[in-house]
């Protein structure tokens, strides 16, 4: 149970991430017009972009294509039919994301189950967000997790959703991705999204 | 240096009184250890990006490439920061000076390290400051130096960096040089009594004897053995210098000096007498010291740059039948291995003469510059006889990036062991078995 000061703290940390994505999507073209209609909530993937940001390195051919493979991965998802399950390769060397567009039906639980086969310890970002619509431009971001693993949630209305996995800089190898409606609540153990949003629908 | 930290830490915490705060600042942290804080500060602790770059500052320091004491090398930039790192014998008196020649936005750090207490614990000798692009390195002892040299993350292309092994001191009679010098270091004495504690440069009488370095005349006098001395503290390493059987003295005690500056002229005073003019020059730290290192020329110079800096940082392969892979860029290094015709490996850095390579195992190495070419050239077409694995290295372990169809052509660009290096008509390059 959140008191009202934490509650206070919480919708600053969240202002205050919010403008720090915006700064750092500022001065990226066409790429950032995507990246701005983005809904504020923060994510382990747009806080490793920040780092990045701050630490100096954005300016880099490198992060600039890691920055863009994330946007390619919103802008121009697969579209897909669930379940779904792909496999390929992502090199180390050369930043990509995967990007997969799906109907979610109304009220079920989405599993998403994304692996990286990679030689050595690997940060792999999986985020899902409600997908723009005609009357809200914004991708409403729906669950977020920077481990490899499996993401749940669902989504109470139903509609278009975009799951984007993506690993660090530097790291690459086999992937899989699947994506997957579930009956009911699953009773299985495994990771929970690490980042699921308040009023992110459930 | 981090004991004086704690022995002043201990020495504050004493003086301090009941109550009073005490102000405690951390040794200085090298700009590559600063490097490393504000990358974590700024949120990428643990990331693959700190990582990779710390481990491969690490490992490049394990594995220095032996080197000669003048050494032009122009060493690859990569996006993870490869590290590099040369070692090189140096005696004390002597000084590496490392120039580093980069593009105006990369940073590359530079340290240094003493083999001092053997080969797995180097000891720290300084870092090159932001923005240094000269780095003097001066042991305190007689043995093994390693210059590592590390670019920033996420840059491409090159750097050139040149090692000089330099003496740390000027020729301290003016106008003259080692051909002069008539009694070396550890001469015998009186009959073997004692050994001699200097060198004995001859010169004609008058001839001005200079500061060899920057510092203060701490004695003038004249003495039974030596005659009229000057002791010239060099502070700065403490050491002192000693010129002995002078003709004349021309400076006073407390005076500060600088290289170069007239300290007296030489003569034959003292117990050389019986002799032809000389200095007799000594260098003491708790004890005489050879001054010879510290005024030898080191013979050489650093080799030209490469003819084809193009190749530094990209996949060549061997073009002769067998081409050997040395410890170091010199015809008569230790061979680690014969590489047979068109094995593929990396240019980490190349020479004029010599391109120091990874190969596809993490085996490193020199091999000879006109033996190896560009791999992108393709040395051969291919078509799959059967479904084969792709893989991102030359090993059946190795992860596999796509599967080809049988009859899939693909170019082949080099080999390693059992395995093709391969590009795809799809634009992937990879390794397949052959």
């Amino acid at each position: 149970m959140c008191s009202p000061a934490r509650l206070r703290q919480a919708r600053v940390r969240f202002a205050l991430a919010s403008v720090s994505v915006a700064a750092f999507l500022s001065g990226c073209g066409a790429v950032d017009e995507i990246r701005q209609r983005i809904a504020p909530r923060t994510s382990p993937h747009a806080e490793y972009a920040d780092a990045l940001r701050a630490a100096g390195l954005t300016a880099s051919p490198l992060a600039g294509a890691w920055v863009e493979a994330a946007s390619e991965a919103l802008v121009a998802p697969r579209k897909v039919d669930l379940p779904f399950h792909d496999e390929g390769w992502l090199a180390p060397d050369a930043p990509g994301a995967i990007g997969v567009r799906f109907t979610a039906p109304r009220a079920r639980w989405i599993t998403v189950r994304a692996h990286l086969d990679a030689a050595q310890p690997a940060l792999v970002f999986v985020d899902a967000f409600r997908s723009p619509t005609d009357s809200d431009a914004r991708f409403i971001p729906l669950a977020a997790t920077d481990s490899a693993g499996v993401l749940r949630f669902r989504v109470w209305r139903g509609g278009a959703v975009i799951v984007r996995a993506q690993p660090e800089l530097l790291r690459g190898g086999r992937y899989e991705l699947s994506v997957t409606i579930e009956d009911e609540r699953p009773t299985t153990s495994g990771v929970e999204a690490t980042r699921t949003y308040a009023g992110a629908e459930r | 240096m981090r004991c004086l930290a704690v022995t002043a830490a201990a020495l504050l915490v004493a003086s301090c009184k009941p109550g009073e705060v005490l102000e405690w600042s951390a040794p200085p942290a090298s700009a590559r250890e600063a490097y490393v804080r504000a990358l974590e500060d700024a949120g990428l602790h643990g990331t693959a990006l700190v990582r990779d770059w710390v481990a491969m500052g690490e490992i490049a320091l394990g594995q220095p490439a032996f080197v000669p004491a003048a050494f032009r090398e122009t060493a690859m930039v990569g996006p993870d920061g490869a590290a590099h790192a040369w070692r090189l014998m140096v005696r004390r008196g002597q000084r590496v000076r490392v120039s580093i020649r980069t593009d105006s936005i990369t940073r590359v750090f530079v340290d240094a390290f003493e083999l001092r207490g053997g080969e797995r614990d180097p000891t720290s000798l300084g870092w090159s400051q932001p923005g240094d692009t000269v780095f003097d390195v001066e042991p305190v002892t007689d043995g093994d130096v390693v210059i590592r040299a590390q670019p920033e993350l996420l840059r491409h292309g090159h750097f050139q960096i040149t090692l000089r092994t330099e003496p740390t001191f000027v020729f301290p009679v003016s106008g003259r040089g080692m051909p002069d010098v008539g009694s070396v270091y550890g001469d015998p004495r009186d009959a073997g009594a004692r050994r001699h504690h200097g060198i004995d440069i001859f010169a004609p009488r008058g001839t001005p004897v200079i500061a060899a370095t920057d510092g203060t005349v701490s004695r003038v006098s004249v003495t039974a053995v030596g005659g009229r001395v000057v002791w010239l503290r060099d502070g700065r390493r403490s050491q002192s210098l000693y010129y002995a059987h002078l003709d004349s003295q021309l400076v006073s005690r407390g005076m500060r000096v600088e290289i170069g500056d007239t300290l007296g002229l030489v003569g034959n005073t003292g117990n050389a007498r019986t002799t032809p003019p000389h200095l007799h020059f000594g260098v003491y730290s708790r004890g005489p010291v050879d001054p010879s290192p510290f005024v030898r020329p080191v013979a050489g110079s650093p080799p030209a740059p490469p003819r084809n800096a193009a190749l530094v940082g990209a996949w060549v392969r061997t073009n002769a039948a067998e081409t050997a892979l040395l410890e170091a860029p010199a015809s008569s290094a230790g061979v680690t291995s014969r590489l047979p015709r068109s094995t593929a490996m990396q240019v980490l850095g190349m020479n004029a003469e010599w391109a120091r390579v990874r190969l596809p195992d993490g085996a490193s190495g020199y091999v000879d510059a006109d033996r190896v070419e560009p791999a992108d050239a393709a040395l051969a077409s291919s078509v799959t006889t059967g479904e084969a694995s792709l893989r991102a290295g030359p090993a059946a372990a190795s992860e596999i990036i796509a599967t080809l169809r049988a009859g899939e052509a693909v170019s082949v660009q080099g080999r390693f062991g059992d395995f093709l290096l391969v590009r795809t008509d799809r634009g992937q390059t990879g390794w397949i078995q052959d």
